[in-house]
């Protein structure tokens, strides 16, 4: 939110110096196998910018854009983080996550500080010997944002878990939180925990552990993180399907404040959820999007969709849902009723797969 | 620098021979005996994978001289080492080392034993039996048994782990992982248990290398059931034709009296795994059997190369090493009925007897084979009963029944898996059979007085398991199954008929259709027709 206000300020600021008049208009970021990187207008219903990510990897997973929208760091099969301007194609940073030829890392979290200076990279690496390989501790690495084709970290810290899935960055960069068994917040400068919030170790009553999993960093759009979290009820019989409810988790990138909703729905597998930008709804899908009450849980409206998606995502405006990953299109429904208002096609339908899909606010006629 | 040794070693052998030619044309000494398989194998142990893996002064070579496996852990072995650490083998050198490694680290008969299923590449296996920790731990992504047909120190066994998450990194993150500390549990209690469970140096395989070892060569009976088909009999004629490397002359009868004849050929590992391969009637088949300590039983599975889900298991008998029955076709014999008895078998002889209100009339008998119009009287006594052939007996052989109370149809629960359709990965397809049983005297089901009367014929049908599959309309796209109860599953891939355009898996009930006189009897199974696997090791 603070960085959508902060692009805003810049715009109002420079309409009012009387400078060429190009508003930042609003695009989807995502990616497709094997190293296709797509700009997309989704109100104009299509692919404006294509790139192609230089170097080895075949899946593109994980996607985070700098504050400003301009550069996409892009997870490659979990073994490289490569950052494209999405103005240009230039790669502006690359890194294998290897301090040493004899290793093999892969990235599990990543995440960019609040001023798109630094690169947060949670890395687990492994010594692969002669004849054998070593796993190594994991570690956070932080690299300058603009590393260029090697990036070495400026500082690297030890001392985290292992397990972490997710990092995110707090609006204010004082804290990085990454969510693990439990949800870690982190001093960035010291890599110092210096809180937990517990998941694993939850004190909810009748309640199981946790189980939550996600790879799809999506708050831009209403500065709350969203995760669902499946659990078992204990005070219910097993063969009662609502001993099995599922909760979103919601972080508030802002404050930090952690939330959990209990969704008012039958158990059933959901990929990802992202909540709009008044944060009043929640959005799901797979093989269906589903529109919740973020207040309530309640259910407000459900659809099947053509085939399972791997993500959704919102625009700024909070009228259009958009569902994408997994095939070819990202398809696009009305917020409201939740009609099938359109798609855009990747060229030759190469998969999305697994690619994040972002929204970032970009004046790409600068 | 793996092929530099290569290289190197060619060089000397190239010495080698020329020296031991010099020695042949100077002194005229009877030529040297050839090389083995497994001779040529340790040549090749020492000349390529010590291009990483470290000798010590005993001889012993780093990770590799710590471990005992089957000949398929030994090739994945040598196949990870291809796929991911650049060696390069030809497929000679392979399975020279693989000899040679299986021959001087494999696993005695008895360490099998427990995991044979694996190897036989039987369908539908349920593995059971084990500690929900490890089948967690390592059964959550391929077979137990992979990991019991392996021996190990408990150093080689922590390397292992360390080699699942370096290689597979994202390990941890799975279910049944992330719920627990993965590293901590794997490295700790799981190692331990492993080198407890299946520790490197076992009295098994220390007093196997001291057991005598039989060559195969000679004239074999062998008899095998193939569920949906019934019995091929025949003989085998081994010949080895150099150190344990054989060739096979069949000669088979199938279930529809066809007679097949061809050749395959083969290797004895360790002294008692026998590997067949090749042309099997028409089709490119596999066989994997265990040879007894007395060298006269080989038992085993053979099946289809490419699709292992269809095959038979089998016995051979060494013949002239005594009489067996190996087979009972015709086993269900009906009150007041005649039917048709065939007793397949080696070194038969004698009267056929079947008790008490069974009369017999043997049309056809030989060493290998009686068959007999059997007579049940009306009053015969119900029940599974014995078969005998001379001195030999076949207990609970046969059944005499009066009518069908239940059709159990086996296996209860099967997977089958959508291929084909352009895809790299063929279709893998589930056999069903229907089993008719008695209530027995009591007329309960499920009571101890129940018995099996046999397979039946059956009508074959499939429906929905539940509502979901019901909704998805899973039976009209999962595939079809035959008269004979064989379901092939659909076309992989993506398919635009069904809602959310999903592939072809489904959830069925399969359903067998008997006809007992005026009654209806139905048996039913579960059937998971899913995805493809990927990858299709030798062990599963």
């Amino acid at each position: 939110m603070l960085r959508r206000c902060a692009t805003l300020v810049a715009v109002i600021v420079a309409m009012a110096l009387a400078l060429p008049a190009a508003l930042a208009g609003e695009y989807l970021v995502t990616a497709a196998k094997p190293n296709n990187l797509y700009v997309m207008d989704m109100k104009a219903r299509e692919i404006v910018r294509s790139y192609t990510i230089p170097g080895d990897g075949t899946a593109p997973g994980t996607i985070v854009t700098s504050p400003d929208g301009r550069i996409a760091y892009v997870v490659m099969s979990y073994r490289r983080i490569v950052g494209i301007d999405l103005m240009t194609g230039k790669t502006v940073f690359e890194t294998d996550m290897a301090r040493s030829g004899d290793e093999r890392v892969i990235n599990m979290g990543l995440a960019v500080s609040a001023d798109g200076t630094e690169l947060y990279s949670y890395e687990v690496p492994a010594r692969i010997g002669l004849d054998r390989y070593e796993v190594l501790p994991v570690r956070l690495s932080v690299y300058p944002a603009m590393g260029g084709n090697f990036a070495e970290p400026l500082r690297v810290f030890s001392n985290l878990p292992r397990r972490i899935h997710m990092l995110i960055t707090k609006a204010d960069g004082s804290a990085i939180y990454a969510l693990g068994w439990d949800i870690y917040t982190i001093d960035p400068q010291t890599g110092e925990i210096m809180d937990t919030f517990p998941l694993r170790n939850w004190t909810r009553e009748n309640a199981s552990p946790p189980d939550l999993l996600n790879f799809w960093p999506m708050e831009e759009q209403s500065g709350l993180f969203s995760t669902l979290v499946y659990y078992q009820r204990t005070d219910l019989p097993p063969d009662d399907m609502a001993a099995y409810p599922t909760d979103v988790l919601t972080l508030d990138v802002a404050t930090g404040e952690i939330k959990f909703t209990t969704l008012q729905i039958p158990p059933q597998v959901i990929f990802t959820g992202t909540v709009s930008p008044d944060r009043k709804n929640l959005y799901t899908i797979y093989t269906k999007l589903m529109k919740l009450d973020m207040e309530t849980g309640a259910l407000i409206k459900e659809v099947p969709v053509d085939h399972s998606y791997y993500q959704v995502n919102v625009s700024g405006d909070g009228k259009e849902v958009y569902v994408g990953g997994t095939m070819c299109d990202v398809s696009i429904y009305d917020a409201e009723t939740l009609d099938k208002l359109g798609a855009v096609t990747t060229p030759g339908c190469v998969d999305l797969a697994t690619a994040a899909m972002r929204m970032i606010d970009l004046d790409l006629e600068e | 620098m793996i092929r530099t040794y290569h290289v190197a070693f060619a060089f000397v052998a190239a010495i080698f021979a020329l020296v031991l030619t010099a020695c042949d044309e100077e002194q005229e000494a009877p030529p040297a005996a050839e090389a083995t398989l497994a001779d040529t194998g340790r040549e090749l142990v020492q000349a390529i994978c010590t291009g990483c893996h470290v000798k010590r002064d005993d001889g012993s070579l780093s990770r590799i001289s710590f471990g005992r496996r089957t000949p398929e852990g030994w090739d994945m072995t040598l196949v990870r080492m291809m796929n991911f650490h650049g060696l390069s083998l030809t497929k000679e050198d392979r399975r020279a080392i693989v000899k040679y490694l299986s021959d001087t680290q494999g696993l005695a008969p008895s360490e099998t034993v427990p995991f044979r299923y694996a190897l036989e590449r039987r369908p539908n296996i349920i593995e059971s039996g084990q500690d929900q920790t490890m089948m967690e731990m390592c059964a959550r992504c391929h077979s137990f048994a992979r990991v019991g047909l392996q021996r190990r120190t408990k150093e080689e066994w922590l390397n292992l782990v360390h080699m699942h998450v370096g290689q597979w990194p994202t390990i941890e993150y799975q279910a049944m992982a992330r719920d627990r500390d993965w590293w901590d549990d794997a490295r700790g209690r799981v190692v331990d248990d492993l080198a407890r469970a299946f520790p490197l140096d076992d009295p098994a395989w220390a007093a196997w290398q001291d057991a005598q070892r039989h060559a195969l060569t000679g004239k074999w009976r062998f008899v095998s059931y193939q569920p949906g088909q019934g019995y091929h009999h025949g003989t085998l004629e081994f010949t080895e034709e150099s150190k344990d490397e054989y060739t096979v002359h069949f000669d088979s009868t199938g279930p529809d009296g066809v007679a097949v004849s061809g050749d395959y050929n083969g290797i004895l590992y360790t002294g008692f795994e026998w590997r067949g391969r090749g042309d099997f009637g028409g089709q490119p088949g596999r066989e994997v059997a265990a040879l007894s300590e007395d060298g006269n039983l080989l038992a085993g599975r053979w099946f289809h190369a490419e699709r292992p889900e269809m095959g038979a298991l089998f016995e051979a008998r060494r013949v002239g090493s005594g009489s067996a029955i190996m087979g009972v076709d015709g086993e269900a014999l009906r009150r007041g009925a005649e039917t048709t008895l065939v007793i397949l078998g080696t070194g038969l002889s004698g009267e056929l007897d079947l008790g008490p209100g069974i009369t017999t009339e043997v049309t056809a008998a030989s060493e290998s084979q009686i068959t007999a119009r059997v007579r049940v009287a009306s009053d015969a006594a119900l029940g599974r009963r014995s078969l005998r052939v001379g001195s030999l007996v076949s207990k609970d052989a046969v059944a005499v029944f009066d009518r069908i109370d239940r059709v159990v149809v086996t296996p209860d629960y099967a997977t089958a898996r959508v291929g084909g359709n352009g895809g790299a990965t063929p279709i893998q397809a589930a056999q069903f059979e229907a089993v008719a049983m008695h209530n027995g005297a009591d007329g309960e089901p499920g009571t101890a007085d129940d018995f099996r009367i046999g397979v039946v014929d059956a009508e074959w049908s499939t429906a929905p398991w539940n509502e979901v599959a019901a909704e998805m309309n899973d039976d009209k796209f999962a595939g079809v199954i035959s008269p004979a109860g064989l379901f092939t599953p659909g076309k992989a891939g993506p398919n635009p008929a069904r809602v959310y355009g999903t592939n072809n898996a489904g959830d069925l009930k399969v359903i067998a259709t008997v006809q007992d006189g005026d009654r209806t009897v139905t048996g039913e199974a579960h059937l998971i027709v899913t995805v493809q696997r990927w990858n299709s090791p030798p062990i599963y």
